[in-house]
């Protein structure tokens, strides 16, 4: 009795929930940390934008885009942390006594990392336009590159939440976190620009591709936080095809982009 | 012929070598009935079992008609039933609104005004009303015993499983308890685990007294009281033959066992029986072991 309460969550318990938590994630002391971030590296930029001639998102956004990966891997440490909530608190056993089951409330989380990447989005097209007033408007590519550090809060919210169902401790994710930071697999360090905008993504084909590698790679683990509770053939099916769409983009991305550079190091 | 809101029928558990529930047949309708019994004796193995946190090893249970060993049939008995566990987990950095808010949701309750208005009731039902915005961090203790019964009366449980409500509140808290449980008015079966016999005697229209995984006793309070009728009596000293005596405020000492010839018998009451049932149990278990 103690196993799957029910066969896949409930949908309207899973947007209730998203509610609850994104609100939750939004008034995070990690994810506010992650503001933090965002706000020193966009204050760096846009004050070169105002004291400095020849300012260009290429060469001076990168302090920008620091900021916001910032913040997603503060939005992984805040997504992990709820997680982990019940089994901090010691909830387990009254909410086992509930109709919705752990899938319901995985489902919940995971919709909820929407809520900071719609702030990343509003905070990056905020800083897009101020920029664009001092006559630096972005071409498409950049404007994929920008659009993709949405895609990396949720794909990293959804890494935290996943991290939590399968490797319940507190110490995974922050390790995780301090890694990315100092072990460079390879030569260089690209095995993680991998999943960030910088990755030679060169032409608008190439940032979509990086994009749809991204947005798979969240939705895929999505699909295994899920997996977890619930093994149901509509699961099972979409972890294939999120599988499929993670496995194409690489290899073009592998092929046309950066071969044998971008994503293995 | 409605079915019984609770059925067990030959259930058992056992943790390792250690047997929780032994052969436990019982039936409860709706109103509240008592479970008591010492430490140990499988009270919150039974609470667990019915609330639909653990599997029994045998046995069937059956709740509100629907047999818990089918998936599908767990999901709709727990839409209408409210657990309070004896150690109720909280979410330290919700509000006492949104802590009860979140079991709503995953009680299903769908539609948000009235899922609000439900948390709202609950809350105002165990008097939390006033901290309902506070921190559940800076409630205290007797206040989070009262949160933690708020999220189990949430949406009119058919079913209330409450595993030692009164542990931890104060007098005053306690009448209260009482007052709400007894008065519930879509009248829910109600398991009530406690230590407290005075809760029993207070509320509980039936009392099952359970000892070493066993039900030793079955029947209405007053029953379970007469069963030590003239087994109670007071000496000025202690009597080493009696299964178990203690000293009262008037110097004298009150005795439950075989009372020797002559003895001065006193009137009876639940917390004699339930003592002396306990203590031969006790005894019975000693000699055996």
């Amino acid at each position: 009795m103690s196993g799957p309460l029910r066969p896949s969550p409930a949908p309207g318990a899973v947007a209730a929930l998203a509610r609850v938590e994104g609100h939750k994630l939004l008034v995070h002391p990690y994810f506010l940390a992650g503001i933090a971030f965002v706000g020193i590296g966009s204050a760096i930029f846009l004050r070169a934008t105002l004291t400095q001639p020849l300012v260009s998102w290429d060469d001076d956004g990168w302090t920008v885009a620091v900021g916001f990966w910032m913040l997603a891997m503060m939005t992984m440490v805040g997504a992990n942390h709820a997680a982990l909530r019940d089994r901090r608190e010691h909830t387990e056993e009254q909410h086992t006594s509930l109709p919705a089951g752990p899938a319901t409330k995985i489902g919940g989380l995971l919709t909820a990392t929407l809520w900071p990447a719609a702030v990343t989005g509003v905070l990056i097209a905020a800083i897009a336009g101020f920029a664009s007033t001092r006559g630096m408007s972005l071409s498409a590519v950049q404007v994929v590159h920008l659009a993709e550090l949405t895609g990396i809060v949720v794909l990293l919210g959804a890494f935290g939440v996943a991290v939590a169902v399968w490797l319940p401790n507190p110490f995974v994710v922050p390790l995780v976190a301090i890694a990315m930071f100092v072990v460079h697999p390879g030569e260089q360090s690209r095995a993680w620009h991998a999943i960030t905008p910088f990755a030679d993504m060169v032409t608008v084909e190439l940032a979509v591709w990086h994009l749809a590698y991204v947005v798979g790679l969240a939705a895929l683990f999505g699909v295994g936080a899920i997996a977890r509770s619930t093994r149901t053939r509509p699961v099972l099916i979409a972890g294939v095809i999120v599988a499929g769409i993670v496995g194409v983009a690489a290899a073009v991305l592998l092929a046309r982009a950066c071969p044998g550079a971008c994503l293995i190091g | 012929m409605e079915p019984w809101p609770i059925e067990l029928t030959e259930v058992s558990k056992r943790y390792g070598g250690v047997r929780a529930l032994d052969h436990v047949t019982l039936s409860a309708g709706p109103g509240i009935t008592g479970l008591l019994g010492p430490n140990g004796a499988g009270k919150t193995t039974l609470m667990r079992i019915v609330a639909t946190v653990l599997a029994p090893d045998e046995g069937s249970v059956r709740l509100l008609g629907h047999d818990l060993a089918r998936a599908h049939e767990r999901v709709e008995v727990r839409r209408r039933l409210g657990y309070m566990p004896q150690e109720p987990g909280f979410y330290q950095q919700f509000t006492a609104f949104e802590f009860v808010d979140y079991v709503a949701i995953l009680k299903e309750m769908k539609d948000r005004s009235a899922r609000h208005d439900a948390v709202r009731r609950a809350l105002g039902a165990v008097g939390l009303e006033d901290v309902a915005h506070r921190k559940v961090k800076g409630l205290s203790g007797g206040m989070r015993r009262r949160l933690a019964l708020a999220q189990a009366l949430l949406g009119d449980a058919d079913v209330l499983m409450l595993d030692e409500p009164t542990a931890g509140l104060d007098p005053e808290q306690r009448l209260r308890f009482r007052e709400l449980v007894s008065q519930l008015p879509h009248r829910p079966a109600v398991l009530l685990s406690t230590h407290q016999t005075e809760d029993i005697t207070a509320v509980c229209e039936r009392v099952i007294v359970l000892a070493g995984g066993r039900i030793r006793f079955d029947g209405s309070p007053a029953a379970l009281a007469e069963t030590a009728t003239g087994r109670v009596w007071v000496e000025q000293d202690r009597n080493e033959q009696a299964v178990l005596s203690w000293r009262m405020s008037d110097g004298r000492h009150r005795h439950i066992g075989d009372p020797p010839a002559g003895a001065t018998i006193a009137e009876a009451n639940i917390d004699d029986a339930y003592l002396l049932m306990a203590g031969v149990t006790a005894q019975t278990q000693g000699a055996a072991a």
